[in-house]
């Protein structure tokens, strides 16, 4: 069986990293290979440092820095660990491919030999990460020659992490075969932690001295009640893990690594001594996988939660409306992964945020604007994420349906409505979310004043001014923002992917990011002409009448102009894809 | 040789499989038809070996293949109503796969052969991904040839296939049996299995309700007009529905 995993491993490797090389040969894809990787570069390596070189975090932490970090590193790898027992994922823990299913599971080996199987296949991915790890959080490592010890111990985390989550779902199924519950092992599991946990406590309060006074003094208060006494022998197992990154030296490597290794041991022998049948549960997980990346190819959306397996309640009433573009709003608000977004939904939602701010308000009093500021910036950061990244990362439009693109051009509509229909879903989802967070910061700000703002263009009376003026000119602003992306795979066909494949290569991302920075300098070009027409507009008018008025006239000419911009991208958009090729979109 | 005795499948409590039993001798084909979720594939799945049976014995070759279950795949193929192969490997690298893990020495001399029968031989080089569907089916078939099985089972073996394709599967399917393998096949398609099977077993919500030669289950279920095809038999055995 070793012989076989390794044949295979190596020669998927091989072939995965040939093929993509082979493609470099076309220019979009070196292009988006050249990007991708200089994008690596600047953003992770050079920027931390890894480049120029630098010292290494760990080695240079005091004694008690260490042993906190220690500490604190245990712990939440024990909860980790813990969260498996309590919240398991419900998958297998042994997860097959469709294709090794076919081929290993009526072949002639052994269920042992099976877990073995998934335990080297495992292996190269854990490497990977490990590796990975190394870069993002310990990058300095490189510098100062510790990287392998920072690999290993990487390694060694994440081996005991894939491994308990292994054994936890292994034993969990055994559990459930023998006729123990969810709820039962659950209670089972909560009642042993708690008692650990409260027998923990119960040591720290009797026996160590009072908690820590002073902020200096926490760090050292956390290194002792994590590595003595009760609570340190409960996270033994955890801390042994973790202490090799710590450690100085090849002597105290090698010591560290033993524990740690008798860690990964017993793991170990816990999986494989496992006589659990897997098979079913692989297998149904297999065809769930299967059906998902069928789906994926198919409509180019990554359902990340369960198929939906009743039919959704209607966004709204499909008979009562007569324009065909609402035809396409209506399927793509039922196709969506997130079922809520409903107009009920989201009256629910702004009713809760206006009596939750007048309940603040009555209870607080004079000092709502603590609670009012805080719902203000997090409104605020809500309407600015939804008009800046809402449109760079939605696809419930065009992008999604362009699998679909030959069904499409057989429907009685110019191309203009039905790319106008598929961009719709996307406006009035993000709309919504605009309009919640100006509904938001009108409502935080109630009240107060804050001294950052202008007393004259957020008075009281023009925040009301204001988030009209907001709530009208947002769609027209996202549905352009919409358009630019929609418009790429119509106009530049072949060079854009439709469909979001995860792990597809840094040439892909690099065109992805191609893609994304394009979007943002033709959006703002897009934007200028709304932009320079409103601020003089409001100019004039603000010197002749006043800002409310100012505002107002400001929107009026913004909302024109970037109107006028949607037409024309339409019907250009539009006008292109009805002679649009379909065989010249990539196929998955 | 199979032998099925008393065969059941739980998936929780839903029974998809309720005490089935049979034997299917060396050369014989044996069709396993029935309306959808009368639990055909969950039969061959644990027939193969793929999942576990919840009750009852399956022998495979003389191998129980509850406790010998290594001897009993040894002679044994499964080949699913879709290709699923590795996106990664070549034709020639799968086949090579697959005799590590069956032991198969020297496969390339097997291996020459089959893919010139499957007329596979100018893409040994190529990945799954630059393959036709019929292509894929084709290499899924070469690999389960490969150890020279002597018990095959095939889950709807038409799909996908075009009508040479068709052909060919059917002359391959009553040639190996020709030869001795012992053959289960599950299809809807019933004119296939009146060409190619010699017996028939026909399920209903898991449960056995004909089996023996394809004359004996038209004896059985025949009308006094006279002769019957099988289409009308398994309508006349299934009641027509799927309940």
């Amino acid at each position: 069986m070793l012989s076989a995993v390794v044949y295979l491993r190596l020669n998927s490797l091989r072939n995965l990293v040939w093929s993509r090389v082979r493609r470099l040969r076309e220019p979009k894809y070196l292009i988006g290979a050249v990007v991708g990787v200089s994008y690596f570069y600047f953003v992770l390596f050079r920027q931390t440092g890894l480049a120029n070189g630098g010292a290494n975090g760990l080695s240079e932490l005091s004694n008690t820095a260490a042993a906190t970090a220690l500490g604190i590193g245990s712990l939440m790898l024990a909860t980790v660990m813990v969260f498996m027992w309590v919240m398991p994922s419900g998958n297998p823990g042994l997860t097959f491919t469709e294709a090794e299913i076919a081929f290993l599971f009526p072949a002639p080996v052994t269920r042992r030999s099976l877990i073995h199987y998934k335990l080297l296949s495992t292996q190269l991915r854990t490497l990977v990460q490990s590796l990975f790890f190394t870069v993002v959080f310990n990058h300095r490592s490189f510098a100062d020659g510790r990287a392998a010890q920072v690999i290993l111990g990487w390694w060694l985390v994440l081996s005991v992490v894939n491994l308990h989550y292994m054994a936890a779902s292994l034993t969990i199924s055994r559990l459930a075969e023998g006729g123990v519950s969810a709820t039962r092992r659950r209670f089972a599991v909560s009642f042993i932690i708690a008692t650990l946990f409260a027998g923990a406590l119960a040591w720290i309060w009797r026996e160590l001295p009072p908690g820590p006074v002073e902020v200096d003094q926490v760090p050292g208060w956390i290194a002792t009640v994590t590595s003595t006494g009760a609570l340190g022998w409960l996270l033994w197992p955890f801390r042994a893990l973790i202490e090799p990154f710590f450690a100085r030296g090849a002597t105290e490597l090698a010591l560290a690594c033993l524990p740690a290794a008798l860690v990964l041991a017993l793991h170990y022998r816990w999986v494989v001594g496992s006589n659990v049948a897997f098979e079913e549960a692989s297998l149904a997980r297999a065809e769930k996988r299967a059906a998902k990346a069928n789906a994926l190819q198919r409509t180019g959306a990554l359902h990340v939660g369960e198929e939906p397996r009743a039919a959704r309640r209607e966004p709204f009433s499909l008979a009562r409306v007569s324009l065909p573009e609402l035809a396409f709003l209506w399927k793509n608000l039922l196709s969506t992964s997130r079922p809520w977004f409903t107009g009920r939904n989201w009256l629910a939602a702004a009713g809760a945020l206006i009596v939750v701010s007048i309940i603040l308000m009555r209870v607080l009093g004079d000092r709502y604007w603590v609670a009012g500021g805080t719902i203000a910036a997090i409104s605020t950061m809500i309407g600015g994420a939804a008009i800046v990244y809402g449109p760079l990362l939605t696809r419930l439009d065009l992008r999604q349906d362009l699998v679909n693109a030959d069904l499409l051009k057989t429907y009685p509509l110019p191309g203009w409505r039905i790319v106008l229909g598929e961009i719709l879903t996307p406006v009035v989802v993000l709309t919504g979310a605009v309009w919640l967070g100006l509904l938001g910061w009108w409502l935080g700000l109630h009240g107060h004043q804050p001294p950052a703002l202008s007393e004259t263009w957020f008075s009281p009376g023009m925040r009301i001014v204001l988030v009209i003026c907001g709530a009208f000119l947002a769609p027209w602003l996202i549905a352009l923002e919409l358009l630019v992306p929609n418009a790429a795979p119509i106009l530049l066909p072949g060079w854009f992917q439709t469909i979001r494949t995860p792990g597809a290569g840094i040439d892909l991302m690099g065109q992805r990011l191609i893609f994304g920075f394009g979007q943002i300098f033709v959006v703002l070009l897009a934007l200028l002409p709304a932009g320079g027409g409103a601020a003089l507009v409001m100019f004039i008018i603000n010197a002749l009448v006043g800002p409310a008025a100012a505002t107002i006239a400001g929107t009026v000419v913004a909302s024109v102009v970037l109107i006028a911009e949607l037409w024309c991208g339409l019907w250009l958009v539009g006008s292109r894809f009805e002679r649009f090729d379909v065989s010249s979109e990539p196929r998955p | 040789m199979i032998e099925v005795s008393g065969l059941s499948k739980l998936y929780g409590s839903f029974s998809a499989v309720r005490d089935l039993s049979f034997s299917v001798r060396p050369g014989e084909v044996l069709g396993l038809v029935g309306p959808n979720g009368a639990g055909k594939t969950s039969t061959l799945r644990c027939l193969a070996g793929i999942i576990p049976a919840s009750g009852g014995s399956i022998r495979v070759a003389r191998h129980d293949l509850a406790t010998n279950p290594v001897e009993a795949k040894r002679a044994l193929a499964f080949f699913p109503d879709e290709p699923r192969l590795f996106d990664y490997l070549t034709v020639r690298q799968h086949l090579a796969f697959v005799a590590k893990i069956y032991r198969v020495p020297d496969h390339e001399q097997i291996a020459g052969p089959l893919l010139e029968e499957l007329e596979l031989s100018e893409k040994v080089n190529e990945l799954p991904g630059a393959l036709s569907r019929g292509m894929k089916q084709k290499l899924a078939i070469a690999c389960g040839l490969l150890h020279s099985p002597a018990v095959m089972f095939f889950d709807e073996p038409l799909t996908g296939l075009d009508p040479l394709g068709i052909r060919r599967m059917k002359d391959s399917i009553l040639r190996r049996a020709r030869e001795g393998a012992t053959i289960v096949l599950s299809s809807h398609l019933l004119h296939l299995l009146e060409e190619v099977c010699s017996h028939v077993l026909i399920l209903k919500r898991g449960v056995k309700i004909a089996h023996g030669t394809i004359a004996e289950v038209a004896a059985q279920f025949g009308s006094a007009e006279g002769a019957v095809n099988l289409e009308d038999v398994f309508i006349r055995a299934t009641g027509g529905t799927e309940d």
